[in-house]
């Protein structure tokens, strides 16, 4: 087979405790990643309307062609899918993914992803080492958190020789190696099947959202470890090397000499390991870290040891009331709240969007001791470490309001009869689908509407961080930003083939209601389902559709992505049909979806997008939300904080977007000609026979 | 710290009203934003509160970093607002105001603003601290 595909994928059966294997070859066509997971998913779980807990749910951990070899922000990216537990009021078919050296290990031993089945009658690990795999019993390992679980297996695994040379059959360096085992577990959340627990490997990478700790708990599977000894077949390794010298020219690593500190956040060119700084105490030294092969090296091991290769959420859930509650300063008390975060295994973007909501119930009398909501957690200590471990402690026992919690914020709220009201003030930003309000649905609209068609919170920044976030910071200071709207209009007309239309970025009243708006989250859901997911592109290195390092202010994409693909695999493939790839695996995820229960009526985000335009209180603004807006015949940038959605035209614009997707606009079901064309005939079939075709 | 405004000495009355707390209709609103974690707003309640919540990092961290650099966002207009309506402090409204006009962008208000805020803790503390059998 190609260059970059071992060839073969692990089937593991918890139930019978059984192993096969599935030839990579029959799901080639999908690259890799997401959208060979989304097909063996559609071919092996026969009933897609059971729940995530279910043992008949199938979780595919899949690895790209990519992965373990020296391209950049690519080659440690792993993506997970199954059923997740976190989806309300449906537990929709997701997706997730981490960082870390899992990926690469797993292609070392043999395997291009990993398809989880049925359910162990005791709790186990699996011992994958080369093409030898186990079924380990977990006593001793269950119970321990997500840190100390690896610890045991590296030690398990390892013997007395931990740190030095492992024998693991044979391979290159005639079967020894010096990794680690890489080991992806769960923490007591996933354990005690929490629906907000995540997936964690080494320190710092985890896969969140979705649910998946819970559902690898509900499946008494505590970890995967996997161990490899061999390589990846690279088709054209001078090409890759040559691929891999041309993007240091795009990247901060090229540019020793003549670095332009302030870009406009270009995604490939960010600085390494920068950023997190600004979450330690002042006086704490770090180092940056990275993922495997990775040029960004965006995150950071401390000297405290705490929280070590944390990064965005896993300190936001915390920074601002640590910040409050030590007169503006950050402390130790931020990074010992993610080390407990990530050590319980628990989704941290629930604990940021929970804590707000928790502390705004609070003010309002409404939770306390005592109260409608009896909580006894101390709210007086809330910035300490002690606060964020007595809410950490009371979900991972179920106890007090953590009985709630455990659940995910949307059933938290439905429980305690709070969803509609807190959902229609906005003081519990939930956009959609039971997921927290990331970037805001009513001002950067690619993003919500993107979460809304699909399935979770997008989290993909390909357009947020030149659309949002440059030109807000550059209104912040009074500068100008380094490009200006009708210059990166330009660049998005070049770049987002095949649709090459400049309006799609014009975020004004009109545009974010548009065709245009339409093609633009046609182009992201096409591109990130094969790019990023597939392929395993970084959501932090690509796209690189801007970069201030590039010819005449040009990122790599779209020639960069099929550059490093094809030198991998040695194919001829061109950006063009990644991205139709891209829709036909769009298409299959939104064909289990419907099989789920989906239809247009259902895709309404919560109601304080469309009633509530800022926060009430003494604020009457947001931060600035400056966007790229066309009105009047020219390009410029804008605030547009404040927005609210127009219900009937955001039903309108859904009209266009189905349209262009050659979707039913009445129901949103693909329509027979439009799975043929991509050659999901057999999805057309099985969505007739449950009549949820399109017409 | 950069200087503040001077400000004259708040009565008993005032300064202790200055160190209370507002209700939750009453908050204040701040936005943490953030290139990864996106915005989230953030109830106010107290003047400390503000003061520890106001921050932004330096625009190169902000844009030329990978993104975890933070901005603890107050519209200095509803600062001053909320100062004069909750808590009745129109020397400090006031004071913000002129600070927030006396600015040419928003990150130059921020270390002022601070400022002002801390200083006038300070004095309350100290007329409060007065006040309070020894």
């Amino acid at each position: 087979m190609a260059g970059g595909y071992t060839g073969k994928i692990l089937r593991i059966d918890l139930t019978k405790k059984a192993v096969s294997t599935i030839d990579t070859a029959k799901y080639e066509e999908y690259g890799g990643g997401h959208g060979m997971g989304s097909a063996i998913f559609w071919d092996l779980c026969k009933d897609k309307t059971i729940k995530a807990f279910d043992p008949g749910n199938v979780i595919t951990i899949m690895t790209s062609p990519l992965s373990g070899t020296i391209a950049p922000a690519v080659a440690g990216r792993t993506e997970v899918q199954g059923i997740g537990a976190q989806g309300y009021p449906v537990e929709w078919f997701t997706r997730s993914n981490f960082g870390g050296r899992f990926s690469g290990n797993l292609k070392f031993a043999g395997w291009d992803g990993v398809v989880i089945e049925g359910k162990a009658e005791k709790p186990t690990w699996v011992d994958i080492r080369n093409d030898k795999v186990e079924f380990r019993d977990a006593a001793g390992v269950w119970g321990l958190d997500a840190t100390a679980s690896q610890e045991e297996i590296w030690r398990r695994v390892e013997g007395d020789h931990v740190g030095d040379w492992s024998s693991v059959g044979s391979g290159r360096d005639g079967g020894r190696t010096t990794q680690r085992p890489a080991v992806l577990t769960i923490g007591p959340a996933g354990e005690s099947m929490s629906r907000t627990a995540a997936l964690i490997h080494d320190s710092g990478n985890g896969a969140g959202q979705g649910g998946f700790g819970g559902v690898f708990g509900a499946k008494n599977l505590k970890a995967i470890s996997v161990l490899g000894s061999g390589g990846v077949k690279v088709a054209d390794p001078k090409a890759l090397m040559d691929a891999r010298m041309w993007s240091n020219k795009y990247s901060v690593a090229g540019h020793a000499d003549d670095y332009i500190p302030a870009g406009i956040g270009s995604m490939f060119a960010g600085n390494p390991g920068q950023g997190a700084k600004a979450y330690a105490p002042a006086d704490q030294p770090g180092v940056p870290m990275g993922c495997m092969a990775c040029s960004k090296n965006c995150r950071v091991r401390w000297q405290s040891g705490a929280s070590n290769g944390s990064s965005c959420v896993d300190y936001l859930f915390y920074n601002s009331h640590d910040a409050a509650k030590h007169g503006g300063k950050q402390t130790q008390a931020v990074l010992d709240a993610a080390e407990m975060m990530q050590r319980a295994g628990i989704n941290a973007y629930m604990l940021e969007a929970g804590i707000i909501w928790l502390a705004n119930l609070h003010k309002l009398g409404i939770l306390g001791p005592g109260k409608q909501i009896p909580t006894d957690l101390p709210f007086d200590q809330l910035g300490e470490a002690s606060f964020a471990k007595a809410l950490i402690d009371k979900i991972l026992n179920k106890k007090d309001i953590g009985a709630y919690l455990h659940e995910g914020l949307a059933r938290a709220a439905v429980k305690l009869g709070r969803y509609e009201e807190d959902t229609k003030s906005g003081i519990l930003p939930l956009q959609e689908w039971g997921y927290p309000q990331h970037y805001d649905a009513r001002t950067e609209v690619e993003w919500g509407y993107g979460s809304l068609i699909g399935e979770r919170d997008i989290n993909e920044h390909d357009f947020n961080t030149m659309v949002f976030w440059a030109p807000s910071v550059a209104a912040l200071f009074g500068v100008p930003p380094a490009i200006t709207a009708k210059k990166l209009s330009e660049i998005m007309a070049e770049k987002l083939v095949p649709y090459k239309d400049p309006k799609m970025i014009d975020y004004s009243d009109e545009g974010i209601y548009s065709d245009s708006m339409a093609k633009l989250v046609a182009w992201h859901r096409h591109y990130t389902r094969y790019f990023k997911q597939s392929l395993a592109f970084c959501d932090w290195g690509w796209s690189d559709l801007y970069n201030q390092y590039g010819p005449d202010d040009r990122g790599m994409t779209p020639e960069g992505e099929p550059k490093f693909f094809n030198a991998v695999t040695g194919k001829t493939q061109t950006f063009e049909e990644g991205m139709e790839i891209g829709r036909k695996i769009w298409n299959l995820d939104r064909a289990i979806w419907i099989l789920q229960g989906r239809h247009r009526d259902m895709e309404v985000f919560t109601a304080y997008n469309y009633e509530v335009g800022s926060i009430p209180g003494y604020t009457t603004y947001e931060a600035p939300y400056v966007m790229p807006v066309f009105e009047n015949g020219e390009w410029k940038y804008k605030s547009v904080v404040g927005r609210k959605l127009d219900r009937k035209k955001v039903e309108d614009w859904k009209t266009k977007f189905f349209t262009l997707e050659g979707w039913d606009t009445k129901t949103g079901w693909p329509t027979r000609e439009t799975l043929s064309k991509l050659g999901l005939s057999h999805v057309a079939d099985e969505l007739e026979k449950n009549k949820k075709l399109g017409s | 710290m950069m200087m503040a405004t001077e400000m004259t000495t708040p009565s008993l009355e005032l300064a202790t009203r200055i160190l209370g707390e507002a209700g939750f209709e009453d908050r204040l609103v701040g936005v943490k934003i953030a290139q990864m974690g996106g915005a989230n707003p953030t109830g106010l309640y107290t003047l400390a509160d503000a003061a520890a919540f106001l921050k932004i990092d330096s625009y190169d961290e902000l844009v030329g970093s990978v993104g975890r650099a933070t901005v603890g966002y107050i519209e200095p207009k509803a600062l001053a607002s909320w100062v004069s309506g909750v808590f009745g402090d129109e020397e400090l409204a006031e004071a913000i105001r002129a600070e927030a006009e006396r600015s040419e962008f928003y990150a130059q208000t921020v270390e002022p603003v601070k400022a002002l805020l801390e200083s006038r803790l300070s004095q309350c503390r100290e007329v409060v601290g007065a006040a309070e059998p020894a």
